[in-house]
């Protein structure tokens, strides 16, 4: 539903609101919690790196965010646009799912003029970009060839140019650098950075902890489906001073299973 | 790629949608071009429906190639005046046709959906209403160059025959109509029936069984393909042939009907397709199931009774290979077109010698037991067959393991099939527990031949990393385990249906030439699945991976 005074049901004009805000979001699958009580806030521009265990709820949380799931209990606005404005929200999100999404019988140029033609950017809008982009991932020499003979860092690259060719302004990447080799991951992490310095908000979920450490303004921490901690990767690591001040350890303390963490009692520091 | 430029008056979802369509089908042509038995296959089944359309031809040699008349000589029938015999065969021809492509339009959507594959990104960018109708469309375009060889091969047959140009049009036009109206209430048809699995526990749990009315009713269309065609000629279905026979004798009250209705339904059932769509896209994954594993550890578990025929690591193969079947019923769909070809056949022989009924039944059974994953075993390992080959004598497992995977349910099944037939057909006890002991001997052969041809000839695509799937057997493993297995049932179909002819005829009594034929098809059995066994543990011991 459109929000009112809004043509679009968003108000992305660029003011200091959030990118991202939920309050007391909760997903179930019939008794089973995959999120609960989930609140954040997430600044414009800003890197949120997700945080936590498999199974912990990121990727339900992720695909809340991006409406491709509704939520059992609580809102959530992306861009400005509530998550049950489906057409809203999709005109400004990207989403890099952990498979990349790339179809193996086209060349990577046929599929990214395939996603600007279903994104509905004019031709001569979609071919310098989808240019440049290839270029900035190290892929125009490849460009013409068909995915199937791709590794598997290419396709992913091939995912993250498909995700941002619209330039939205809140990218979702699911662990975009696992099964990366360090050059393409590196590739990737400059990537990341880039879009961070053009405005995009990047939410960033992966299990590769320095990637968070070197690219998040903040990190959010997910266990069994509640958010037990969060903050800058610095305040988090000053807490964990005795334990090595590293994130690895303020991971493993705050993730540990005989911990109990309460949503009315989570570890956050700014949340 | 495709225009993507704004076309005035079609609205962007529209554009959106035929993107979707056009990119979908050459995403389709190129995945058939790069396995190249998928292509013949495909290849041979439209020139196998157009020959058929086509019917006989007045060229020297041709009647040695196909004998049965079809649109030419039915255009001739009308052109001399005849109407209403040949109408009828056309109007159920019309009918076989469309069902055809319902039938092919539901299993295809049931099975692997348009837009299944990343559907996410799809959504996201395009929107539901898109994608539902992109994906629509494109089984339109397919089902259409499909079927449109065969129609328009037929109309030209017609249009020949009968000397009527507008014939030829006219049967293009009702071949349009009729894809026109088939995909799309297929595809709602394959919708419905998705939200039903999702939704009902019950349906999901026995979603085999659930579909197997749909693989009988295929079966019977071909089985009793002229039986079919004087049912459908009866039916609003065949009305499609009078448009095609407007002004031949077509009845235009019918040939306006459907003309009017088509794009009606067409839309409507478009329409109808987003909400539907969106259910089974937007719906939550279902509730954790009785995934079989129950069922499987009663087949293969660590039970004394079978610790005696098979060692646990064949058995462990075995439960693997249930299971995975079991959660994928939709992996073995590929070997139900195989024997849908061939059953015509037994149909045949059945309706000239019906005492011949319990061997066929023991021989397609045995064939439609050795169809499955045993065709294939290197293939349908997948993944899997590194950890298998690299066990302890893993591939004398792996073999023994498919091998018991196939007979364990597979042989006491054809027993009481072919038991039942016997019944159905009068035996005497002896000849009952004969064809019993038959179908579960045939059986076990077929899954030691099947998994000799497979490990022979195997279908790798399964190893790639992205392909943990169950694979398809290669196009010329499966032909030449249907000759193997029709080579091997041959002296028993002979033998117990010509049987009484023989006798009849002074030669020796009937029960002889019957035990002579189940005896040969038994040695031939007893051969063939010796070689093919020591092929398939000969072969698997000497495998390299690439």
């Amino acid at each position: 539903m459109s929000q009112p005074g809004d043509a679009d049901g968003s108000d992305n004009d660029g003011s200091a609101d959030p990118a991202i805000v939920t309050e007391n979001l909760a997903k179930r699958y019939g008794d089973v919690s995959a999120v609960e009580d989930l609140s954040v806030s997430i600044d414009r521009g800003s890197v949120y790196g997700f945080l936590g265990p498999n199974g912990a709820g990121k990727t339900t949380t992720m695909r809340m965010l991006t409406t491709l799931t509704r939520p059992s209990e609580g809102t959530a606005r992306v861009a400005g646009a509530s998550i049950e404005n489906r057409d809203a929200v999709t005109r400004h999100v990207g989403y890099l799912p952990e498979e990349p999404p790339v179809y193996d019988e086209l060349t990577a140029r046929e599929q990214l003029e395939y996603a600007a033609g279903l994104r509905d950017l004019p031709r001569g809008e979609a071919t310098p970009r989808i240019d440049a982009l290839l270029d900035r991932f190290d892929l125009a020499g490849d460009a013409d060839r068909r995915i199937d003979g791709y590794s598997k860092g290419m396709k992913q690259k091939v995912g993250v140019i498909q995700a941002v060719l619209h330039e939205p302004s809140v990218v979702f990447l699911d662990e975009p650098t696992s099964g990366l080799d360090p050059r393409a991951a590196r590739t990737m992490r400059e990537a990341i950075a880039d879009l961070a310095d053009r405005e995009m908000t990047v939410f960033l979920s992966t299990h590769i902890l320095p990637v968070v450490d070197e690219l998040a303004d903040t990190v959010g921490v997910l266990h069994d489906g509640r958010l037990v901690a969060e903050g800058s990767p610095e305040r988090l690591k000053d807490r964990a001073e005795g334990d090595g001040g590293s994130l690895e350890e303020v991971f493993l303390r705050v993730t540990r299973e005989e911990q109990p963490h309460r949503a009315d009692h989570p570890d956050t520091e700014d949340g | 790629m495709a225009e993507t430029g704004s076309v005035p008056g079609v609205p962007p979802w529209l554009r959106r949608a035929w993107l979707i369509a056009v990119v979908s089908l050459r995403r389709q042509f190129r995945k058939i071009l790069a396995h190249p038995w998928l292509a013949f296959l495909q290849g041979f089944t439209v020139l196998f429906g157009a020959v058929v359309a086509v019917g006989q031809l007045p060229v020297a040699g041709f009647e040695s190639l196909w004998s049965q008349p079809g649109g030419y000589v039915f255009g001739r029938r009308v052109a001399a005046g005849e109407v209403a015999g040949p109408r009828g065969i056309v109007r159920g021809f019309a009918g076989v046709v469309f069902v055809l492509t319902l039938f092919l339009t539901v299993l295809k959507e049931t099975t692997e959906g348009a837009m299944d594959s990343h559907v996410d990104t799809m959504l996201l960018a395009a929107g539901p209403r898109s994608v539902a109708v992109g994906g629509l469309l494109w089984n339109v375009l397919l089902m259409g160059l499909q079927f449109g060889v065969v129609v328009v091969a037929g109309a030209v047959a017609f249009g020949a025959g009968s000397g009527s140009p507008a014939a030829t049009a006219l049967f293009v036009l009702a071949g349009a109509a009729m894809v026109a109206t088939a995909v799309p209430a297929g595809f709602v048809i394959a919708l419905l029936v998705r939200t039903a699995f999702r939704r009902v526990g019950v349906l999901r749990e026995h979603r085999l069984v659930a579909g197997a009315p749909l693989v009988v009713g295929y079966f019977l269309l071909f089985a009793r393909i002229r039986e079919s065609i004087e049912l459908l000629a009866a039916t609003p279905v065949g009305w499609y042939a009078d448009v095609g026979l407007l002004g031949l004798g077509g009845d235009p009250v019918a040939a306006a009907a459907v003309l009017a209705a088509s794009p009606v339904v067409a839309v409507a059932f478009g329409a109808l397709s987003v909400p539907l769509a969106e259910r089974v896209w937007y719906a939550d994954p279902p509730a954790p199931e009785d995934d079989g594993g129950a069922s499987a550890t009663v087949l293969a578990g660590d039970g004394a009774a079978l610790s005696v025929v098979a060692g646990r690591p064949a058995r462990a193969v075995a439960r693997t290979v249930w299971l995975r079947v079991r959660r994928e019923p939709r992996a073995l769909v590929f070997a139900a077109f195989p024997l849908a070809l061939v059953a015509s056949s037994g149909v045949e022989v059945v309706a000239r010698r019906p005492a011949a009924l319990p061997v066929v039944v023991a021989v397609y059974g045995a064939a439609t037991v050795g169809m499955g994953p045993t065709l294939n075993p290197l293939g349908a390992a997948g993944v899997g067959l590194q950890a298998a080959l690299t066990a302890q004598g893993g591939g004398r497992h792996l073999v023994h393991g498919y091998a018991l995977a196939a007979v364990l349910p597979g042989a006491p099944l054809v027993a009481v099939a072919a038991l039942v037939a016997g019944i159905a057909t009068g035996g005497p006890p002896l000849t009952l527990l004969t064809v019993a002991l038959l179908g579960a001997a045939l059986s076990v052969a077929a899954a030691l031949v099947s998994l000799g041809v497979g490990v022979a000839m195997p279908n790798l695509e399964g190893l790639r990393p992205s392909g943990s799937g169950i694979r398809p057997p290669k196009l010329w493993a499966t032909t030449a385990f249907l000759l193997a297995m029709a080579v091997v049932g041959l002296p028993a179909t002979v033998g117990v249906g010509w049987a009484g002819a023989v006798d009849a005829a002074g030669g020796p009594p009937a029960t002889t030439v019957a035990a002579g034929g189940i005896g040969l098809t038994l040695v031939l059995a007893a051969l063939a699945s010796g070689m093919a066994y020591r092929q398939a543990m000969a072969a698997i011991a000497g495998y390299e991976m690439e």
